[in-house]
């Protein structure tokens, strides 16, 4: 199914009142939606639980979300201002600092490395959230710079440089580190 | 990510090693849990309450702006001590005249005689050139 007829789909079940709405926003975007979260806190625990909040709301204002034009990124945008609200509750940027770990993993073919992996988490933490999320996107969910622009409502051009910046910045860090 | 030209990139052949774990199925079951939850406690908003939202919007700035430009005006009438349409059918001369006698300050009024002292030199100036 299309991502237009799916989300047409999903609008029409939650103007029916039909909370089946919920397993069909799950199966077409609880994955990307995780991945992004967790590019924008850098934690695994928060994401998962920034991913709750968001599927309550969307529970809450079924309503004012079944009316969405764009389905993708008014629930990218939805994930995007709880993840902004945790951001500005933990006022410590220290303490965010130093949980933002533990929240990528090794491909099951490579050698052990959690230093390096600890490293790459730093390094990927020390970016930009705008850049983070991009590269995150990009990286780890396989999206190309049109679909992540549909998601975050940005231009192609717009993701494309916020990613190009970030490799630049991540070869940097890395060349430092090794 | 396989561009080839990038291999070499320390950032990237770093980043090709890692993957982002996916959902879990419990974490599926906690989400969809809470929302399923969240769901039964919510009243969904009927189509009439929804369409009634922005047209209670509408009228209330209507009744403002209304009552703005009612308290314009009566601040405008109490200041000059004039009724909107007063000085309809007066030429130049004579509403200057009602206008200086009608305001509270000496000083305004007198400023509004010299200035129409100097459109009189004004008028008389130009029909003195004209012939």
């Amino acid at each position: 199914m299309s991502d237009i007829t799916t989300d047409n789909e999903i609008r029409a079940r939650l103007a029916a009142d039909d909370a089946t709405a919920l397993d069909m926003i799950w199966t077409a975007y609880a994955s990307d939606m995780l991945g992004y979260l967790v590019g924008m806190l850098c934690s695994r625990h928060d994401a998962e639980d920034a991913l709750q909040e968001v599927f309550v709301t969307v529970s809450r204002k079924r309503s004012t979300v079944a009316r969405a034009r764009h389905l993708k990124s008014y629930l990218f945008r939805l994930a995007r201002n709880v993840a902004l609200n945790r951001i500005k509750k933990s006022r410590r940027r220290r303490e965010r600092e130093e949980k933002a770990t533990e929240w990528l993993i090794l491909d099951s073919g490579s050698e052990q490395g959690d230093e390096r992996t600890r490293e790459l988490e730093r390094a990927l933490a020390a970016l930009p959230e705008k850049q983070r999320s991009v590269t995150v996107l990009k990286f780890y969910r396989n999206k190309t710079f049109r679909e992540i622009a549909e998601m975050l409502d940005i231009s192609e051009n717009t993701a494309a440089s916020r990613y190009r910046y970030a490799m630049a910045k991540l070869k940097d860090y890395m060349q430092e580190a090794s | 990510m396989n561009d080839t030209t990038e291999q070499n990139d320390p950032g990237i052949s770093e980043m090709d090693r890692h993957q982002l774990p996916p959902p879990t199925a419990e974490l599926k079951e906690r989400v969809l849990g809470a929302a399923r939850s969240a769901w039964a406690e919510a009243v969904p908003e009927s189509e009439e309450v929804l369409w009634l939202y922005p047209v209670l919007r509408l009228a209330a700035s209507v009744v403002l702006t209304m009552g703005l430009v009612h308290f314009a005006n009566s601040a405008g009438r109490e200041s000059t001590g004039l009724e909107p349409g007063a000085l309809r059918g007066l030429d130049a001369r004579a509403r200057l005249a009602v206008m200086a006698a009608s305001l509270p300050s000496e000083k305004a009024a007198e400023a509004l005689v010299a200035h129409q002292r100097r459109v009189d030199s004004i008028l008389q100036a130009t029909a003195g050139r004209n012939g």
